[in-house]
């Protein structure tokens, strides 16, 4: 591995460690270390972002074209290891004593009395992600059909979000 | 097995005799029909080996194959339409029935629904019978649902695998966590809508990115930590290809005009999609006690007055414990 992707691995081990609550937090944080290293310019960092969009699997993939720009395929995988391994192997560790105790009664309540909170938290993401992202009146469409085409119809999930992408492709330009 | 029906209850005239036979009995179905299911994976296996010459392969399958001397719950609840037909229509008998089986067996509707159907303990006669034996109301005997056994399906560590791969390969749209709802509760029935939710909450409560967080608790739940590392890495790899792909595509390229609407369009359908995972957990808030006033206050406090995670989840979570503590719970199963 070059000297660049070993310091794309630490960057972003560093970054991953330091976000929690779902790790487009530190985003800005993420633009000022890799801009001021002079791997990507804040056009690409946009740019970098937009692929992760288009990326299957965790939001968090956008990290993947930041390292690709800073150090080749090997800076690529190295910031997706980076970001991912360290909390992954944090989080297994918590995961694990979790499901130890979760069915003891008082861990158990809790589990049960925090999921209409989850439900909660699922519902103001909803509203907050709908201000960022239903920019004008077609978007708002998109979003309502797809919503009503998910709810209503069997057409499998993937097809529905390809296929708002191919609108906004032809009437969103 | 003499404890399961006391002697008052059988000088009280319940025809406790029977209700041993039959609890027997369907122990006895229940195991067979198990055997005969292994015997007939185990001729499929031992042909597909012949086939391809793997004489170790039937050797390891052969012992793989374990059958118990009682059954467990999920053998009754797989085999209870083979059963079914032994209980009689009487309902002394199956209140009786339902009794035994519960002391041996901790069940609830939730985790044994064609074991409940079977024995018909829906149905009002079944019901009054009971109250009347016993002098307390049927619901009663139900396991409450954090203490029984959890009836998570055996699913091969290949199939787990294979499961993220689809995941990580189909979930477009920057709204993973929402695929994993739509693949493992509602196609594959592996788990629970609240195991989900629980996994979203631990994925935004761990360090890292929370879709990551949220497939590995789920994985984990099915197999355990090697099988959740694995699939994690199954979860995230076709992600990094393609986006090492499509950088290699889109960087320093000038954008097309129609790519910019391709991001908005998938970013609203995403959105769609995110709608969509929500609707369908409101109705798992009504399982809770004052869950939906729980959900409503957690609404309020992080999307319209945007407090911090961590205070929401201590101020609601504490609220929303006062109302759900242990004992409180025991008194609601009691009722």
């Amino acid at each position: 591995m070059s000297a660049a992707a070993v310091e794309v691995f630490l960057l972003f081990a560093k970054l991953g460690l330091m976000s929690v609550g779902g790790g487009t937090a530190l985003l800005g944080e993420m633009e000022r270390e890799s801009v001021a290293r002079g791997w990507l310019t804040h056009a690409q960092f946009l740019q970098a972002y937009a692929i992760g969009n288009l990326t299957p699997g965790p939001g968090t993939l956008f990290v993947v074209p930041i390292g690709y720009k800073a150090a080749g395929v090997p800076g690529a995988v190295a910031a997706a290891v980076g970001f991912i391994l360290p909390t992954a192997a944090i989080g297994l560790a918590v995961i694990s004593l979790w499901s130890r105790l979760r069915r003891s009664p008082w861990p158990a309540a809790i589990r049960d009395a925090l999921i209409p909170v989850a439900i909660g938290l699922t519902f103001a993401s909803a509203y907050v992600i709908g201000r960022a992202t239903l920019i004008d009146v077609p978007t708002a469409l998109i979003a309502l059909i797809s919503a009503a085409a998910l709810w209503r119809t069997r057409i499998p999930t993937p097809v529905v979000i390809l296929a708002s992408g191919v609108v906004g492709a032809v009437f969103l330009r | 097995m003499s404890e399961l029906i006391s002697r008052e209850e059988a000088l009280a005239g319940l025809p406790a005799q029977q209700v041993r036979a039959l609890l027997f009995a369907i122990e006895q179905l229940s195991l067979q029909e198990e055997a005969r299911r292994q015997d007939e994976m185990s001729a499929t296996a031992a042909a597909w080996a012949a086939a391809e010459g793997e004489r170790d392969f039937i050797e390891a399958f052969r012992r793989a194959r374990i059958i118990r001397d009682t059954p467990t719950l999920r053998n009754l609840e797989d085999h209870a339409e083979r059963w079914a037909s032994l209980v009689p229509d009487n309902p002394r008998v199956r209140a009786g029935l339902a009794r035994a089986l519960a002391s041996k067996y901790p069940f609830n509707p939730g985790l044994a629904p064609r074991l409940c159907q079977a024995l018909g303990l829906d149905q009002p006669a079944t019901l009054e019978s009971f109250r009347a034996q016993f002098g307390a109301e049927l619901s009663t005997i139900y396991a409450p649902a954090a203490v029984a056994a959890p009836v998570v399906p055996h699913v091969s560590i290949a199939r787990l695998v294979l499961a993220f791969v689809k995941l990580g390969s189909i979930s477009i749209g920057g709204r993973s966590a929402m695929y994993l709802q739509d693949e493992l509760v509602d196609r594959l029935h592996w788990l629970q809508r609240e195991d989900w939710l629980e996994g979203l909450l631990l994925g935004r409560l761990l360090p890292g990115p929370a879709g990551v967080g949220t497939a590995m608790f789920m994985a984990h739940m099915l197999r355990g930590s090697a099988a959740a590392a694995l699939s994690v890495g199954a979860y995230i790899l076709p992600g990094i290809l393609g986006a090492i792909v499509l950088s290699m595509l889109f960087f320093d390229v000038q954008r097309p005009p129609w790519a910019n609407g391709a991001i908005h369009g998938v970013s609203a359908g995403g959105f769609g999609l995110f709608v969509f995972s929500a609707m369908k957990t409101a109705p798992t808030s009504r399982k809770t006690r004052y869950g939906v006033a729980a959900a409503f206050a957690t609404f309020i406090a992080y999307g319209l007055l945007r407090v911090d995670l961590v205070l929401v989840l201590i101020g609601a979570g504490a609220l929303s414990l006062a109302a759900n503590t242990p004992r409180r719970r025991r008194k609601e199963a009691d009722r």
